[in-house]
């Protein structure tokens, strides 16, 4: 069986935050959740200034994953075909260029025959709960980051790409084993 | 304990009165568009106090000192909100101590608050989602928006006092101010020195270290109302019908607001 992870961002109050943004397209963040590529769009991004530090990962009001140069290029290394990089002016001092990250694949990959959950209304496959999820190695090949259909708010990454991304050494992800991963509806979850 | 979130499904907004006065209210001495309550205040005594002609210069200056404040206001106003009484929070001062900075009686009544209120909630989908839960998206804003002691108006409140006290010798004039600003009896010039003081230290407290959003608190918001809300679209999408999903979420958004306001006000979510 293949270990794979759910991929969170560590924020801290030190970093900066991009409160304010310009974004040429409305709905860009419940887009790419779908996996549909967005190249069809003119997205035009601009994060106005703030205060705080300048990470490989730059937390924002939309919600979309924005990374630097550097762990865009780890991923480029790994998984080129499955993801699409879109550049964002970032109006604060630093000297790496920075992309919104859309990832492409959004598949029906949790064995919900293994996993444990609760369904907020049975048979819909929206989940209120998650104790364990289980995902199924045949659907998900040999990608090495994608998102789940039935809960794609979370990206989940390959032991490949996970090693790659350690080696960058970064206080900014945290990499949770998808066994591991909890979830529940309606309380405060922290990661 | 009353929840939290019946008093803001009611559509309470922000001036509005709430049962055990925890959500809201422009209010005591909080600030508005009008310029600070406190400078107000030193205004209307002065136009009454006696010697008004022969302090015209002193009066001049406080009335420099309320178009400063007004111009802070709309400043906040336009950029981070409107500064307000710290008191819509019950325990926002005892948040205050456990950062190191207590505050005496008289001297909070100079104290004004503005939210860090987070921008995602502006987004059309949460913002819908957070309407469809029958909530009122401004006193969700400020219900978990972030209070921080507004510094401007500190500085103004400071000015308006320090520049004020001798005047304020004339017996008359500081039993008016005393009444207006509901200080203490025993408040003497003396008094308003060390208030003066004690506001200066503020300034320099540790609780303003966090001058950024608060970037994980704001963060861990946007990713569970932003999670609900994108998993309430899906549940419709699935084929339930509006009505069944919102009976389906809204005790779930009312736990994680409840949930997120006592742990606020608890002190359980650090700053």
């Amino acid at each position: 069986m293949n270990k794979y992870y759910v991929l969170k961002s560590i924020v801290d109050n030190e970093d900066y935050f991009a409160e304010k943004v310009n974004i040429s397209e409305n709905g860009i963040y419940r887009e790419s959740l779908s996996g549909v590529s967005l190249k069809s769009k003119n997205i035009k991004i601009e994060l106005k200034k703030g205060k705080g530090k300048v990470k490989n990962n730059i937390e924002n009001s939309l919600g979309i994953p924005i990374i630097s140069e550097l762990v865009s290029n780890s991923l480029l290394e790994t998984c080129h075909n499955e993801i699409e990089l879109y550049e964002v002016d970032v109006n604060m001092p630093t000297n790496s260029k920075y992309y919104f990250l859309n990832i492409l694949d959004n598949i029906d990959a949790i064995n919900f025959k293994d996993s444990l959950f609760v369904e907020i209304i049975p048979d819909t496959k929206v989940l209120s709960e998650v104790e364990r999820l289980i995902l199924d190695d045949f659907k998900i090949g040999s990608r090495q980051i994608f998102r789940l259909k039935h809960f794609n708010s979370e990206i989940i990454i390959s032991q490949d790409l996970k090693n790659s991304l350690s080696k960058l050494q970064l206080s900014e992800f945290k990499f949770i084993p998808i066994e591991e991963f909890k979830y529940k509806a309606g309380t405060l979850n922290r990661y | 304990m009353k929840e939290i979130s019946d008093e803001l499904a009611k559509g309470k907004k922000l001036g509005d009165e709430v049962e055990g006065g925890i959500l809201v209210g422009i209010k005591g001495y909080g600030k508005t568009t009008d310029g600070s309550a406190f400078v107000k205040a030193l205004g209307e005594s002065a136009q009454t106090s006696e010697g008004l002609a022969k302090n015209a210069k002193r009066f001049e200056d406080l009335k420099n000192i309320q178009d400063l404040a007004t111009r802070n206001a709309k400043i906040l106003q336009g950029g981070k909100g409107v500064a307000r009484d710290p008191n819509f929070r019950k325990n926002f001062f005892n948040m205050l101590e456990d950062y190191g900075l207590k505050i005496s009686e008289n001297a909070k009544k100079f104290i004004a608050v503005h939210h860090i209120a987070p921008n995602f909630l502006k987004g059309k989908e949460v913002a819908d989602f957070i309407t469809k839960m029958g909530y009122n998206i401004d006193a969700v804003q400020n219900a978990i928006g972030l209070p921080r002691i507004d510094l401007n108006l500190l500085d103004d409140a400071i000015k308006g006092l320090d520049e004020s006290i001798d005047m304020l010798k004339n017996t008359q004039h500081l039993e008016s101010i005393k009444t207006t600003l509901k200080l203490s009896d025993d408040v003497d010039i003396k008094e308003l020195r060390r208030i003066v003081k004690e506001l200066e230290d503020a300034k320099t407290a540790s609780v303003h270290a966090v001058d950024t959003y608060h970037p994980e608190f704001n963060t861990m918001m946007r990713q569970n109302i932003e999670r609900l809300a994108s998993d309430f679209d899906n549940l419709i999408a699935s084929g339930v019908s509006q009505t069944k999903a919102i009976e389906s979420y809204k005790p779930i958004f009312d736990n994680l607001i409840n949930t997120t306001v006592n742990d606020l006000l608890n002190g359980i979510i650090k700053l």
